[in-house]
């Protein structure tokens, strides 16, 4: 029952509801058919009323219809109406509150949708109002997405250009959510904008605001943006630049065409670059592609693409730096110029030409094309297989496969399947055998079966690069054409199969020894000696009876490979109808065998019947080195055929042992001329230079053979005595093989001139062929020694025609110069070149002088450079060399300004003046040398520039060139130096003085005594001193206080030469400085006393010794010895006339140096003068020399008394200034 | 006048007919029938110009061409290829072998004469 009522209630509710919403669509509908009629009425009212002023226009509607239906009208008629009414209508809006309202919506409304809906009414309203809340939804970082969404349509539906001025201002926000819907706002105002525009490009603050300015610009097509975008070029910011690029490229401004390429050369920036390379390309004027083709020398890739972009703009004119693009080491600078040039139809020409090109795959056409393909650009050349013109069809094939294209698989399967021509067949199984696709197989083998001969080589051919492995499963198909009918197929063959190692080949092979052409048998053979199967050897030592020297070869070089001892029997048989061609090959096969199954078959060896097998089995055994071959090569040596001596004689060479030296020299003396030049030969080798001795006398040998192996043998011993006696038969020689052997001895033996002659030699025709020829016989050791010497390669040593030697050779030294990580070879190569006199080598002999890592190879460049530049240019080379940091360049440099000739220098003397700013001093002393030579007559062209020399290293040279000229005038010119700031200078200055300054104003001087600089004070009291007069006493003795021991010094010096003077100053001057602290300065007061020959030394010398200790004591007695004043000493007491200048001479050697000076002492036993014997008797009382004792008791009976007295006395008295002490 | 020329050719109706009339003209002749023997030939005689047939036992007429065109001693001599095949191909492959030029049997007489005078001059 209940629930019957639950029901009835539900029924009721449901009932009521649909009333109700039934009520409400109707009333809804009612209200939708008011509004479209009100707003059918609005419109026509506006359209009738569209004269009106905006605001009258407003207050009508206003009082005729609903807010609601007016702004529906307004909205619909602004998107249909032109331009004026839009404008109008939209300050209608304004005027009627709408889009205040709508703004207000779109700020504060609750609902997103709302919001969004105020921002698209906004939008089509298109008031500038709106601009900054639109944009501050765009910022507002808690907004809805769709809300930011519709905003940003909004904005860029308003055109409203009162709306520029708030929209560039937000620009200056640099805020990328705003920015971008922004500029399409402005872009869309068109050039309304873009006087504003320009101006924020010329001086906004922002660099986001000047981007987005310049970026906006580029769409605008207005033509006075071009010039402040070419200023923006300049922008600090790099972002700002590119975009400016872009921009004047987007405008087409020819006027940016300067700006741009200065830009793509010079900006720092790749990007920025890259868009100015860009924006010259859209630009399209050929005035640029210079630029663009530096451009593309550029290393980041971003540059080269945009340069490649813009060339491809400007048509055929970019054509050739397209093609120096696919040279590009980037492969995708190479893919973008080939695409480039396919898709401007220059590929299409070029296979065009293919048919014209001269020289089949060597042509130009041929060759860029190659280019192209190998970047994968082959579309074009695919489509050209089925060009009419067969030589097209066949070059394009071959292009394919060279480029070993895969995309062209299946073209050229179909040209194979369907082209008429064999030759375009032909060539396209070979490119496919290239591309080596396995899929392709069966083709290849379908057509073996063509019925033309070319079709089947070029297959073969083809598939000789392919790998065993994929080969074998081909086999069944391949082993028939064995027995095609043409020779060069068989051959062909027999190579293809022997790369698989199979019993079926092997039999095959052996077959094939069997048939018709030797050709075919030769290749057989050489083939099968990759197999070591017993047939095969047997098979092959049967071939060494083939009537065919060339099988005959083949098969001994196979068995050779083999080494299957069980043919060394067949093979030493095989010398008896050897010919030259493979009689070597026999020996090195034989030698390649084990060794001691050779040595097992002595006695078959030595049996042979012929000699030439004899002969040959000792090669074999010398090309082993095994030493116990060497007891059966002995047996040989004594064989009784001439032809087995000397091939012993050649095979102990091989083992290149002093021992076998001493078997070989014997045979020096063999009746015969070939074993005497093989023993000469081999003993070459046997690395004991003495044997050199040995082999001098052969070189006077009556052969002229033995004469040549002596000259080459003596060289390669390398014993420095044999240069004298190889050089003599070098003078000797007359043919031209003697004179080579000769030369190649000297060069050997590292003489210089012989590895200059040979360079020479092999230029001159005579000389060429036997210096070849020889070098050709000498073993591989020396040849590489040989080449070591000259740094040269090989192959160069090889060049016949002379000019070609010349070029080549130049051309290589040149190569080994720039490339040689040795610097001997380098040093070798500039000699070399030197040596040909290319002055056109002088620039990388240049190179090498300031760029080499070794100094030895600088030093040498500037030798070099030396013996063929002229003096100016070489002085050039020298200013660089003497900046070198090495000693050895420097000092080579000196070598070679010593080396000048002043006459020669003179008129470039004043480049020589710059040489003067080194601060190595061997080299300016040269440089110095070298000008006061030059400058000897007017050096006063010299003083000018010691006035305006501003470097320390130039005034130092300048000061000591004048002073090498030695004018006394010269003198005057250094005393304003004397007041130069650097004390080094003043030093140098104030010696030099010393010089030339006989007749300086002494009054002058003086007041340098006060430098700060001991050493120019002590340069200065030199110059004083050289000539003493009473003007000078007064400062002189102010320094005898001087605090440098060796200003002091000096003073004492200068005083020893005032002997002119009258007074006795001096001498009281210097016997208080023999007191003076320094020991050296009381030595120099104590010589210059000596000088002034004053008396009383002895007790002065004992003053000045009283408080020395020992290594004092030492170093007086040092500097006495050294400077002379001892010996000074010695000469007096000899010789001087006064007899108590004698006696003091006596003590005071005594005192000075008693051990060194007793002898010398001793002879004054004997002085006439009693008071000098005493002295002496005094000085050498102690000493303990017995000679010196006797002679002291001599004087015992000496006539005078006070000597016998003193001869009493000596043992008391004591003279050694050290018990002093 | 003692140039030689060398005909290369299997069949020997034919060399003897331009032997005879090449010999009339004044040039020694010297012939061989196969490829091989033609080649080991030519590079011993070394003769003034080369008639090569290319279809010949052993060796064809562009192999011995390749051969000879490779060699720096015999790469000189005029070669004018001989042969019965028209095809494109053919001619072609001369060239490509080094053929100075080139004669489809059968030929007027007059214009192998003149083709001879011609390479010989050059």
């Amino acid at each position: 029952m209940i629930l019957l009522w639950i029901v009835y209630v539900l029924a009721g509710a449901i009932g009521l509801m649909l009333l109700g919403v039934f009520l409400r669509e109707t009333w809804r509908a009612r209200e939708r058919r008011r509004f479209e009629r009100l707003r059918t009425a609005c419109t026509v009212r506006v359209q009738v009323m569209q004269y009106l002023e905006p605001e009258e226009l407003a207050a009508r509607l206003q009082e005729s219809f609903p807010l609601p239906v007016i702004e529906k009208c307004l909205e619909e008629l602004g998107e249909l109406s032109a331009t004026p009414l839009r404008q109008k209508l939209v300050q209608v809006n304004q005027d009627l509150g709408i889009v205040q309202a709508r703004i207000e919506a779109l700020r504060d409304a609750g609902s997103w949708p709302e919001r969004a809906a105020a921002a698209e009414r906004l939008g089509r309203i298109g008031h500038s109002g709106a601009v900054l809340p639109l944009i501050s939804v765009l910022q507002d970082q808690s907004e809805d997405k769709q809300v930011k969404n519709v905003a940003s349509l909004a904005l860029r539906k308003i055109r409203d250009p009162r709306a520029i001025e708030p929209l560039v201002e937000a620009l200056g926000r640099d805020d990328a959510a705003i920015s971008r819907p922004i500029a399409d706002v402005l872009e869309g105002l068109g050039p309304h904008a873009v006087p504003a525009l320009i101006d924020v490009v010329r001086s906004s603050k922002t660099d986001g605001q000047r981007y987005w300015a310049a970026r906006i610009l580029g769409a605008s097509t207005d033509s006075q943006a071009a010039v402040p975008l070419i200023a923006a070029l300049q922008d600090r910011s790099e972002k700002v630049r590119a975009e400016a690029a872009r921009s004047l490229g987007r405008l087409k401004a020819r006027q940016a065409i300067h700006p741009l390429t200065d830009t793509l050369l010079r900006d720092p920036r790749a990007p920025v670059r890259e868009e100015a390379a860009r924006a010259l390309g859209e630009i399209g004027d050929e005035r640029a592609l210079e630029a663009l083709k530096q451009a593309l020398g550029e290393l980041p890739y971003e540059v080269r693409a945009g340069a490649l972009a813009a060339m491809e703009k400007m048509g055929d004119e970019a054509v050739p730096l397209f093609l120096q693009a696919l040279d590009e080491d980037d492969k995708r600078t190479r893919t973008q110029a080939a695409t480039a040039l396919e898709r401007n139809g220059y590929v299409s020409r070029l296979i065009e030409r293919l048919a014209e090109d001269p020289g089949k795959t060597s042509g130009p056409s041929f060759r860029l094309l190659l280019k192209v393909a190998r970047t994968g650009v082959v579309e074009s050349l695919i489509q050209a297989l089925s060009y009419p013109d067969l030589r097209v069809r066949v070059r394009i094939c071959q292009l394919l496969g060279e480029a070993r294209s895969k995309s062209a698989l299946d073209p050229l399967s179909d040209v194979v399947r369907n082209d008429s021509e064999w030759a375009v067949r032909a060539r396209a199984l070979e490119a496919l055998i290239r591309i080596g696709d396995e899929q392709t197989q069966p083709l290849w083998l379908r057509h073996l079966r063509e019925e033309e001969e070319e079709v089947r080589e070029c297959i073969l051919e083809s598939m000789r690069e392919l790998s065993p492995t994929v080969l074998q499963p081909m086999l069944p198909d391949l082993l028939p054409y064995l027995h095609d009918p043409n020779l060069k197929i068989r051959t062909l063959m027999v190579a293809l199969i022997g790369s698989v190692r199979s019993e079926r080949v092997v039999r095959a092979l052996i077959e094939s020894l069997k048939d018709s052409a030797a050709d075919v048998r030769a290749q057989a053979a050489s083939v099968l000696g990759r197999f070591s199967q017993g047939n095969a050897v047997r098979a092959l030592e049967q071939c060494l009876e083939d009537p065919e020297s060339l099988v005959r070869g083949s098969a001994v070089r196979a068995l050779g490979k083999i080494k299957d001892s069980t043919s060394i029997p067949a093979l030493a048989q095989a010398f008896e109808n050897a010919d030259d061609s493979y009689r070597d090959d026999i020996a090195r096969a034989l030698a390649a065998m084990k060794q001691d199954d050779v040595l097992a078959l002595t006695d078959l060896l030595m049996g042979l019947r012929s000699a030439e097998a004899r002969a040959g089995v000792a090669w074999a055994l010398g090309l082993k080195r095994d030493p116990r071959a060497l007891r059966l090569l002995e047996a040989f040596l004594k064989d009784e055929e001439p032809l087995v001596r000397s091939s012993a004689a050649r095979a102990l060479g091989e083992f290149a042992s002093p021992e076998t030296g001493a078997l070989l020299l014997p045979f020096l003396e063999d009746p015969d001329a070939r074993v005497r030049a093989a023993t000469v030969a081999s003993l070459g080798r046997c690395q004991d230079a003495e044997l050199a001795n040995r082999l001098v006398p052969l070189l006077a040998d009556p052969d002229l053979a033995v004469g040549r192996h002596a000259a080459l043998a003596i060289g390669q011993l390398g014993h420095p005595t044999g240069i004298t006696h190889v050089q003599r038969f070098h003078a000797r020689a007359v043919d031209p093989i003697s004179q080579a052997a000769a030369l190649i001895g000297l060069a050997l033996l590292g003489e210089q001139t012989g590895l200059e002659t040979i360079l020479e030699g092999l230029q001159d025709p005579r000389l060429a062929h036997p210096l070849r020829d020889l070098i050709r016989t000498c073993t591989q050791e020396t040849q590489q020694r040989f080449f070591a010497l000259l740094a040269l390669d090989p192959s160069l040593f090889w060049l016949e025609d002379p000019e070609e030697f010349r070029s080549r050779v130049v051309e290589h030294y040149v190569g080994l110069l720039r490339s040689s990580r040795q610097p001997s070879a380098r040093v070798r190569a500039m000699q070399a070149l030197a040596l040909f006199a290319e002055s056109r080598c002088a620039p990388i002999l240049e190179t090498s002088l300031t760029r080499d890592p070794n100094a030895t190879v600088r030093a040498q460049a500037l030798t070099s450079l030396g013996q063929f530049l002229e003096v100016p240019e070489l002085l050039d080379r020298l200013v660089v060399a003497m900046r070198d940091p090495a000693d050895e360049v420097r000092l080579q440099a000196a070598h070679t300004i010593n080396g000048l000739n002043p006459d020669d220098v003179k008129p470039y003397r004043e480049q020589l003046v710059e040489l003067l700013e080194t601060s190595n001093e061997e080299l300016q002393e040269a440089v110095c040398q070298l000008l006061s030579r030059c400058y000897e007559r007017d050096w006063r062209a010299l003083a000018d520039r010691l006035m305006g020399a501003e470097r320390t290293d130039s005034l130092r040279g300048l000061i000591r060139t004048l002073s090498l000229i030695g004018d006394p005038q010269i003198g005057v010119l250094f005393l304003p130096i004397l007041d130069h700031k650097e004390g080094e200078i003043r030093e140098l200055a104030a010696e030099q003085l010393y010089h030339v300054a006989s007749r300086l104003p002494r009054e002058s001087l003086v007041r340098y005594l006060e430098d700060p600089n001991e050493r120019v004070r002590t340069a200065i009291v030199r110059c004083l001193g050289k000539q003493m007069g009473a003007e000078v006493v007064a400062p002189l003795m102010e320094r005898t206080l001087d605090p440098s021991p060796l200003v002091r010094q000096e003073v004492a010096a200068a005083f020893g030469r005032a002997s002119d003077l009258e007074d006795e100053q001096p001498v009281q001057v210097l016997t208080k400085m023999a007191k003076d602290g320094s020991v050296l300065v009381r030595a120099q007061a104590l010589a210059s006393l000596i000088r002034l020959g004053v008396t009383g030394q002895r007790k002065i010398f004992e003053e000045a010794c009283r408080d020395l200790d020992e290594a004092d004591l030492v170093a007086l007695r040092a500097r006495l010895n050294k400077d002379g004043t001892l010996y000074q000493m010695l000469e007096i007491m000899k010789t001087d006339r006064g007899v108590q200048k004698r006696a003091e001479a006596v003590y005071f050697l005594a005192l000075a140096d008693l051990e060194r000076y007793a002898p010398d002492i001793a002879l004054a036993l004997q002085d006439p003068a009693s008071a000098v014997r005493i002295a002496a008797i005094e000085a050498l009382g102690q000493h303990e020399d017995q000679g010196i004792q006797k002679a002291i008791e001599g004087l015992g009976r000496d006539p005078v008394d006070a000597v016998r007295g003193a001869v009493q006395r000596r043992r008391l008295r004591s003279v050694s200034p050290r018990k002093q002490a | 006048m003692d140039r030689t020329i060398f005909i290369a050719d299997d069949e020997l109706d034919f060399v003897s007919t331009l032997r005879s009339r090449l010999e009339f003209e004044g040039f020694g002749v010297t012939t061989a029938a196969d490829g091989k023997e033609a080649l080991q030939r030519i590079i011993h005689e070394k003769p003034d110009l080369i008639l090569l047939d290319i279809m010949m036992p052993t060796m064809n007429g562009y192999q011995v061409c390749r051969e000879l065109k490779g060699n720096a001693e015999t790469s000189s001599i005029p070669i004018l290829m001989l042969t019965a095949k028209s095809q494109e191909s053919d001619k072609f492959w001369g060239r490509e072998a080094g053929a100075d030029d080139y004669v489809t049997k059968p030929f007027d007489m007059e214009e192998l004469m003149e083709k001879i005078g011609g390479l010989l001059d050059e």
